[in-house]
Protein backbone atom coordinates (compact mmCIF):
# COMPACT_ATOMS: atom_id res chain seq x y z
CA UNK A 1 0.00 0.00 0.00
CA UNK A 2 2.86 2.35 0.80
CA UNK A 3 4.37 1.32 -2.52
CA UNK A 4 1.14 2.09 -4.36
CA UNK A 5 0.99 5.46 -2.76
CA UNK A 6 4.57 6.15 -3.78
CA UNK A 7 3.76 5.22 -7.39
CA UNK A 8 0.76 7.53 -7.47
CA UNK A 9 2.64 10.43 -5.91
CA UNK A 10 5.41 9.94 -8.48
CA UNK A 11 2.75 10.38 -11.14
CA UNK A 12 1.56 13.53 -9.38
CA UNK A 13 4.85 15.26 -10.01
CA UNK A 14 4.19 15.74 -13.71
CA UNK A 15 0.44 15.12 -13.92
CA UNK A 16 -0.86 17.70 -11.50
CA UNK A 17 0.51 20.21 -9.07
CA UNK A 18 0.10 20.77 -5.37
CA UNK A 19 -1.87 23.31 -3.36
CA UNK A 20 1.28 25.43 -3.18
CA UNK A 21 1.85 25.39 -6.95
CA UNK A 22 -1.78 26.34 -7.65
CA UNK A 23 -1.68 29.20 -5.15
CA UNK A 24 1.68 30.45 -6.44
CA UNK A 25 0.31 30.36 -10.01
CA UNK A 26 -2.84 32.18 -8.91
CA UNK A 27 -0.90 34.92 -7.07
CA UNK A 28 1.42 35.44 -10.05
CA UNK A 29 -1.63 35.66 -12.34
CA UNK A 30 -3.26 38.25 -10.08
CA UNK A 31 -0.08 40.34 -10.00
CA UNK A 32 0.25 40.22 -13.81
CA UNK A 33 -3.47 40.99 -14.31
CA UNK A 34 -3.28 43.98 -11.97
CA UNK A 35 -0.18 45.08 -13.90
CA UNK A 36 -2.10 44.92 -17.20
CA UNK A 37 -5.03 46.93 -15.84
CA UNK A 38 -2.71 49.44 -14.15
CA UNK A 39 -0.69 49.98 -17.35
CA UNK A 40 -3.87 51.22 -19.06
CA UNK A 41 -5.78 52.84 -16.19
CA UNK A 42 -2.82 54.34 -14.35
CA UNK A 43 -2.14 56.78 -17.23
CA UNK A 44 1.53 56.73 -16.25
CA UNK A 45 2.82 55.29 -19.53
CA UNK A 46 2.83 56.55 -23.10
CA UNK A 47 0.51 54.80 -25.56
CA UNK A 48 3.26 52.78 -27.23
CA UNK A 49 4.65 51.77 -23.82
CA UNK A 50 1.16 50.59 -22.79
CA UNK A 51 0.87 48.44 -25.92
CA UNK A 52 4.27 46.85 -25.26
CA UNK A 53 3.45 46.36 -21.56
CA UNK A 54 0.13 44.66 -22.38
CA UNK A 55 1.83 42.30 -24.83
CA UNK A 56 4.66 41.40 -22.44
CA UNK A 57 2.32 40.92 -19.45
CA UNK A 58 -0.06 38.74 -21.52
CA UNK A 59 2.80 36.51 -22.72
CA UNK A 60 4.14 36.22 -19.15
CA UNK A 61 0.70 35.36 -17.81
CA UNK A 62 0.12 32.71 -20.50
CA UNK A 63 3.47 31.21 -19.51
CA UNK A 64 2.48 31.26 -15.81
CA UNK A 65 -0.89 29.61 -16.50
CA UNK A 66 0.55 26.94 -18.79
CA UNK A 67 3.19 26.11 -16.17
CA UNK A 68 1.14 26.22 -12.96
CA UNK A 69 -2.39 25.29 -14.11
CA UNK A 70 -1.90 23.16 -17.22
CA UNK A 71 1.29 21.63 -15.72
CA UNK A 72 3.19 21.65 -18.98
CA UNK A 73 6.88 21.50 -18.17
CA UNK A 74 10.15 20.75 -19.92
CA UNK A 75 10.06 17.16 -18.58
CA UNK A 76 10.98 14.60 -21.28
CA UNK A 77 7.64 12.72 -20.98
CA UNK A 78 5.82 15.94 -21.86
CA UNK A 79 7.75 16.59 -25.02
CA UNK A 80 4.73 15.96 -27.29
CA UNK A 81 2.59 18.40 -25.28
CA UNK A 82 5.28 21.09 -25.45
CA UNK A 83 5.96 20.56 -29.16
CA UNK A 84 2.25 20.61 -30.10
CA UNK A 85 1.71 23.70 -27.93
CA UNK A 86 4.62 25.60 -29.47
CA UNK A 87 3.49 24.58 -32.96
CA UNK A 88 -0.09 25.80 -32.32
CA UNK A 89 1.14 29.09 -30.88
CA UNK A 90 3.38 29.48 -33.94
CA UNK A 91 0.45 28.84 -36.32
CA UNK A 92 -1.77 31.27 -34.38
CA UNK A 93 0.95 33.96 -34.52
CA UNK A 94 1.47 33.40 -38.28
CA UNK A 95 -2.29 33.80 -38.79
CA UNK A 96 -2.47 36.99 -36.69
CA UNK A 97 0.61 38.77 -38.01
CA UNK A 98 0.14 37.46 -41.57
CA UNK A 99 -3.46 38.73 -41.65
CA UNK A 100 -2.48 42.11 -40.22
CA UNK A 101 0.44 42.43 -42.67
CA UNK A 102 -1.65 41.53 -45.71
CA UNK A 103 -4.61 43.70 -44.72
CA UNK A 104 -2.29 46.61 -43.94
CA UNK A 105 -0.86 46.35 -47.46
CA UNK A 106 -4.34 46.01 -48.93
CA UNK A 107 -5.28 49.22 -47.15
CA UNK A 108 -2.19 51.01 -48.45
CA UNK A 109 -1.99 49.74 -52.00
CA UNK A 110 -5.60 49.25 -53.00
CA UNK A 111 -7.75 51.55 -50.92
CA UNK A 112 -5.56 54.61 -51.52
CA UNK A 113 -7.11 56.77 -54.17
CA UNK B 1 -7.71 6.31 1.39
CA UNK B 2 -8.22 2.53 1.04
CA UNK B 3 -10.49 3.22 -1.91
CA UNK B 4 -7.71 5.21 -3.52
CA UNK B 5 -5.03 2.56 -3.07
CA UNK B 6 -7.23 -0.17 -4.60
CA UNK B 7 -7.94 2.20 -7.46
CA UNK B 8 -4.22 2.67 -8.04
CA UNK B 9 -3.54 -1.05 -7.74
CA UNK B 10 -6.31 -2.02 -10.17
CA UNK B 11 -5.63 0.66 -12.74
CA UNK B 12 -2.20 -0.77 -13.59
CA UNK B 13 0.15 0.16 -16.38
CA UNK B 14 -2.20 -0.43 -19.33
CA UNK B 15 -4.98 1.72 -17.85
CA UNK B 16 -2.50 4.51 -17.18
CA UNK B 17 -1.30 4.42 -20.79
CA UNK B 18 -4.89 4.56 -22.01
CA UNK B 19 -5.59 7.55 -19.78
CA UNK B 20 -2.52 9.36 -21.08
CA UNK B 21 -3.62 8.74 -24.68
CA UNK B 22 -7.12 10.14 -24.19
CA UNK B 23 -5.81 13.15 -22.29
CA UNK B 24 -3.22 13.81 -25.02
CA UNK B 25 -5.96 13.49 -27.66
CA UNK B 26 -7.94 16.11 -25.81
CA UNK B 27 -4.82 18.26 -25.56
CA UNK B 28 -4.57 18.17 -29.38
CA UNK B 29 -8.22 19.29 -29.62
CA UNK B 30 -7.33 22.24 -27.37
CA UNK B 31 -4.45 23.11 -29.66
CA UNK B 32 -6.84 23.22 -32.65
CA UNK B 33 -9.08 25.45 -30.52
CA UNK B 34 -6.05 27.68 -29.94
CA UNK B 35 -5.67 28.06 -33.73
CA UNK B 36 -9.40 28.86 -34.07
CA UNK B 37 -9.05 31.64 -31.50
CA UNK B 38 -5.92 32.81 -33.36
CA UNK B 39 -8.10 33.28 -36.48
CA UNK B 40 -10.80 35.11 -34.49
CA UNK B 41 -8.20 37.41 -32.91
CA UNK B 42 -6.71 38.09 -36.35
CA UNK B 43 -10.09 39.06 -37.83
CA UNK B 44 -10.87 41.19 -34.78
CA UNK B 45 -7.52 42.97 -35.12
CA UNK B 46 -8.21 43.74 -38.79
CA UNK B 47 -11.81 44.87 -38.30
CA UNK B 48 -11.10 46.76 -35.06
CA UNK B 49 -12.05 50.39 -35.57
CA UNK B 50 -13.82 49.83 -38.89
CA UNK B 51 -16.94 51.73 -37.91
CA UNK B 52 -20.00 52.73 -39.81
CA UNK B 53 -21.36 54.78 -36.95
CA UNK B 54 -19.17 57.01 -34.77
CA UNK B 55 -21.60 56.91 -31.85
CA UNK B 56 -21.02 53.24 -31.16
CA UNK B 57 -17.23 53.06 -31.11
CA UNK B 58 -15.60 51.29 -28.18
CA UNK B 59 -14.44 54.59 -26.66
CA UNK B 60 -17.80 56.30 -27.14
CA UNK B 61 -19.51 53.43 -25.33
CA UNK B 62 -16.87 53.64 -22.58
CA UNK B 63 -17.44 57.34 -22.02
CA UNK B 64 -21.19 56.65 -21.83
CA UNK B 65 -20.48 54.00 -19.19
CA UNK B 66 -21.88 51.14 -21.28
CA UNK B 67 -18.49 49.39 -21.17
CA UNK B 68 -16.76 49.65 -17.81
CA UNK B 69 -13.31 48.42 -16.94
CA UNK B 70 -14.68 47.26 -13.58
CA UNK B 71 -16.89 44.68 -15.33
CA UNK B 72 -13.86 43.28 -17.16
CA UNK B 73 -11.91 43.21 -13.89
CA UNK B 74 -14.73 41.31 -12.09
CA UNK B 75 -15.03 38.87 -15.00
CA UNK B 76 -11.28 38.26 -14.91
CA UNK B 77 -11.32 37.77 -11.13
CA UNK B 78 -14.19 35.26 -11.34
CA UNK B 79 -12.50 33.25 -14.10
CA UNK B 80 -9.10 33.24 -12.35
CA UNK B 81 -10.65 32.16 -9.04
CA UNK B 82 -12.68 29.49 -10.82
CA UNK B 83 -9.49 28.12 -12.37
CA UNK B 84 -7.87 27.98 -8.92
CA UNK B 85 -10.86 26.24 -7.30
CA UNK B 86 -11.03 23.71 -10.13
CA UNK B 87 -7.36 23.02 -9.44
CA UNK B 88 -8.35 22.26 -5.83
CA UNK B 89 -11.11 19.95 -7.13
CA UNK B 90 -8.48 18.04 -9.13
CA UNK B 91 -6.21 17.76 -6.08
CA UNK B 92 -9.13 16.34 -4.07
CA UNK B 93 -9.98 13.93 -6.91
CA UNK B 94 -6.40 12.65 -7.05
CA UNK B 95 -6.61 11.97 -3.30
CA UNK B 96 -9.84 10.02 -3.89
CA UNK B 97 -11.77 12.59 -1.82
CA UNK B 98 -15.26 12.53 -3.36
CA UNK B 99 -16.94 15.20 -1.21
CA UNK B 100 -13.97 17.57 -1.57
CA UNK B 101 -14.01 17.12 -5.35
CA UNK B 102 -17.74 17.85 -5.50
CA UNK B 103 -17.48 20.86 -3.20
CA UNK B 104 -14.70 22.51 -5.25
CA UNK B 105 -16.48 21.67 -8.51
CA UNK B 106 -19.64 23.38 -7.24
CA UNK B 107 -17.58 26.45 -6.25
CA UNK B 108 -15.90 26.51 -9.69
CA UNK B 109 -19.23 26.16 -11.49
CA UNK B 110 -20.78 29.00 -9.45
CA UNK B 111 -17.80 31.28 -10.21
CA UNK B 112 -17.96 30.31 -13.90
CA UNK B 113 -21.70 31.01 -13.97
CA UNK B 114 -21.00 34.40 -12.36
CA UNK B 115 -18.58 35.19 -15.18
CA UNK B 116 -21.16 34.18 -17.76
CA UNK B 117 -23.86 36.27 -16.05
CA UNK B 118 -21.64 39.38 -16.15
CA UNK B 119 -20.78 38.74 -19.81
CA UNK B 120 -24.41 38.25 -20.88
CA UNK B 121 -25.38 41.39 -18.94
CA UNK B 122 -22.65 43.34 -20.76
CA UNK B 123 -23.76 41.99 -24.15
CA UNK B 124 -27.35 43.06 -23.41
CA UNK B 125 -26.12 46.56 -22.53
CA UNK B 126 -24.08 46.78 -25.72
CA UNK B 127 -27.00 45.64 -27.85
CA UNK B 128 -29.34 48.09 -26.09
CA UNK B 129 -26.97 50.91 -27.05
CA UNK B 130 -26.82 49.96 -30.72
CA UNK B 131 -23.62 47.89 -30.66
CA UNK B 132 -25.20 44.77 -32.17
CA UNK B 133 -23.40 42.06 -34.16
CA UNK B 134 -25.07 43.47 -37.30
CA UNK B 135 -24.26 47.14 -36.63
CA UNK B 136 -20.75 47.14 -38.12
CA UNK B 137 -17.72 44.98 -38.87
CA UNK B 138 -16.02 45.81 -35.57
CA UNK B 139 -18.93 44.62 -33.45
CA UNK B 140 -19.42 41.53 -35.64
CA UNK B 141 -15.81 40.57 -34.94
CA UNK B 142 -16.17 41.49 -31.25
CA UNK B 143 -19.27 39.36 -30.69
CA UNK B 144 -17.81 36.46 -32.68
CA UNK B 145 -14.57 36.45 -30.67
CA UNK B 146 -15.88 37.20 -27.17
CA UNK B 147 -19.08 35.22 -27.84
CA UNK B 148 -17.10 32.14 -28.92
CA UNK B 149 -15.18 32.31 -25.65
CA UNK B 150 -18.47 32.71 -23.76
CA UNK B 151 -19.89 29.72 -25.62
CA UNK B 152 -16.86 27.68 -24.56
CA UNK B 153 -17.47 28.70 -20.94
CA UNK B 154 -21.13 27.68 -21.29
CA UNK B 155 -20.19 24.27 -22.68
CA UNK B 156 -17.56 23.91 -19.93
CA UNK B 157 -20.25 24.59 -17.32
CA UNK B 158 -22.60 21.98 -18.83
CA UNK B 159 -19.72 19.50 -18.93
CA UNK B 160 -18.88 20.33 -15.31
CA UNK B 161 -22.48 19.73 -14.19
CA UNK B 162 -22.51 16.35 -16.01
CA UNK B 163 -19.27 15.34 -14.30
CA UNK B 164 -20.56 16.54 -10.91
CA UNK B 165 -23.53 14.19 -11.31
CA UNK B 166 -21.17 11.36 -12.30
CA UNK B 167 -18.83 12.03 -9.37
CA UNK B 168 -21.81 12.20 -6.99
CA UNK B 169 -23.23 8.87 -8.19
CA UNK B 170 -20.10 6.89 -9.11
CA UNK B 171 -17.39 8.52 -7.00
CA UNK B 172 -13.87 9.38 -8.19
CA UNK B 173 -12.67 6.11 -9.73
CA UNK B 174 -10.08 5.38 -12.39
CA UNK B 175 -12.67 5.92 -15.16
CA UNK B 176 -13.52 9.38 -13.86
CA UNK B 177 -9.94 10.68 -13.68
CA UNK B 178 -9.32 11.12 -17.44
CA UNK B 179 -12.70 12.90 -17.77
CA UNK B 180 -11.90 15.26 -14.91
CA UNK B 181 -8.38 15.83 -16.26
CA UNK B 182 -9.75 16.74 -19.72
CA UNK B 183 -12.26 19.16 -18.20
CA UNK B 184 -9.52 20.75 -16.07
CA UNK B 185 -7.39 21.28 -19.20
CA UNK B 186 -10.40 22.83 -20.96
CA UNK B 187 -11.26 25.08 -18.00
CA UNK B 188 -7.68 26.35 -17.50
CA UNK B 189 -7.35 26.83 -21.27
CA UNK B 190 -10.39 29.17 -21.29
CA UNK B 191 -8.57 31.27 -18.72
CA UNK B 192 -5.63 31.62 -21.11
CA UNK B 193 -7.93 32.73 -23.94
CA UNK B 194 -9.54 35.24 -21.57
CA UNK B 195 -6.10 36.75 -20.80
CA UNK B 196 -5.79 37.54 -24.52
CA UNK B 197 -9.38 38.85 -24.64
CA UNK B 198 -9.05 41.29 -21.75
CA UNK B 199 -5.56 42.41 -22.85
CA UNK B 200 -6.05 42.76 -26.60
CA UNK B 201 -9.79 43.43 -26.90
CA UNK B 202 -10.73 45.46 -23.83
CA UNK B 203 -7.57 47.07 -22.44
CA UNK B 204 -5.98 47.79 -25.82
CA UNK B 205 -9.19 49.56 -26.97
CA UNK B 206 -9.03 51.79 -23.89
CA UNK B 207 -5.54 53.07 -24.72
Amino acid sequence: MVENHAVSSHGEDHGHGSIVSYIVGFILSVILTVGSFWSVLGHALSNSAVIIALGVLAVLQIFVQVTFFLHVSAAPEQRSEVVSFLFSVFVALVICFGTLFVMHNVGHLMMAR
Amino acid sequence: MSENSTMTANSGHHEHEHENHSVFGFWLYLMSDCVIFGCLFASYAVLHGQFFNDNITFKALMSKGVIEWQTVAYETALLLLSSLTFGFAMLSAHKGNKSGTLLWMVVSAVLGAGFLGLEINEFMHLIAHGATPESCAHWSAFFTLVGTHGLHVTLGLIWMIVLMVQVATKGVNSKMMPRLTCLSLFWHFLDIIWICVFSFVYLLSMV
